[in-house]
């Protein structure tokens, strides 16, 4: 279909029978590369970008993640047909296969916590013997916050990651107090993953931890752990 | 056993709770749009644009189409993010969501 696009929501290796709506009502189709399929809508004119447009991806991947294994895309992926698509999955079949066994039965959950210890007041280490001055103190006392905040992300982060299939930091995004994490957890598995989350909100005192999802697993769908 | 078993039914009526209020915090947006009072649930927002943006498989390799615009939704998206993020430490307010909600594909 000339000018048109084929926006593409995930890769699976079985198409539902009964498939959501993809953006803006439109039909979900799979087009077949060997044994996984790539589900699409087709889309005259590009849908409007907009955070409107990300729930409603969102909406058409959690749905289809209900009927089957998925790998979901990068939002906004667009190919101008369906022997693009092909050409484009075509060498990476086997990873695919792969990278579908390892989410099988799992789901994606979210933490976010904000580390407090980077703003309370640190007690300093005694100087090193030498030369030693504001730039010295400086240097401890930030190196000493990062420790603690350090510390502090571990603590949330083994319990947690000893309850799932796999697990990864998110880089902060230069915010040394945020604390992101993305864990691939069993079916079976999220409530104890909740529970947990719970006591660490109880023990943790100042710490506040939130969990969400269960996600489509974004963060999980590349050939080597981040 | 009933105790445990009432605790348990408890226990998933909350998680659907929470499950719902993110799926209509989502409906409400796309009514409403972004500009509204920080709420907690922006929380999903934030994971949301994390997870759509920076996640999943990408396939275009050196093919880039701009059939979408998505550096510009990129951008705008994430001086919002970031402005939300400020707002809340500024603010401190707190990130709730007590636990993870168990949506209908958690069988």
């Amino acid at each position: 279909m000339s000018g048109g696009a084929l926006y593409v929501y995930a890769v699976t290796d079985s198409f539902p029978g009964t498939a959501p709506t993809g953006l803006h009502g439109a039909p979900l189709r799979a087009i077949e590369c060997g044994p996984v399929l790539a589900v699409v809508s087709e889309h005259a004119v590009a849908p409007d970008p907009g955070e409107g447009l990300l729930w409603e991806h969102e909406r058409v991947v959690e749905e289809l993640m209900e009927a089957a294994t998925i790998l979901p895309m990068r939002f906004g992926t667009t190919v101008e047909g369906p022997e693009a698509l092909i050409a484009m999955l075509e060498p990476r079949r086997q990873e695919l296969s792969a990278l579908l066994e390892r989410v099988r039965g799992a789901v994606e959950l979210s933490v976010r916590a904000e580390l407090p210890s980077v703003t309370e007041p640190v007690d300093l280490e005694p100087p090193p013997p030498g030369p030693s001055g504001p730039g010295t103190a400086y240097l401890l006392e930030r190196a000493g916050r990062r420790r603690r905040g350090e510390e502090a992300a571990e603590l949330i982060h083994r319990p947690l990651a000893a309850l799932a299939r796999r697990s990864m930091r998110r880089p902060s995004g230069g915010d040394p107090r945020a604390f992101k994490a993305a864990y691939l957890v069993d079916e079976g598995t999220v409530e104890a993953f909740g529970v947990r989350v719970d006591r660490l909100n109880a023990t943790l005192g100042d710490i506040k931890v939130s969990c969400t999802g269960p996600w489509p697993p974004y963060s999980f769908v590349k050939e080597k752990p981040q | 056993m009933t105790r445990d078993r009432e605790q348990e039914e408890r226990r998933r009526e909350g998680q659907r709770e929470a499950w719902r209020t993110r799926r209509e915090a989502s409906r409400e947006r796309q009514e409403r749009g972004v500009s509204r009072a920080l709420r907690d649930r922006d929380v999903s927002l934030l994971d949301l644009v994390d997870r759509l943006l920076d996640g999943g498989v990408v396939i275009h390799g050196d093919i880039t189409l701009a059939v979408a615009d998505v550096d510009l939704v990129y951008v705008g998206l994430r001086a919002l993010i970031s402005s939300v993020e400020t707002i809340e430490r500024d603010m401190g307010v707190s990130l709730s969501a007590s636990g993870p909600s168990l949506g209908a594909s958690a069988l």
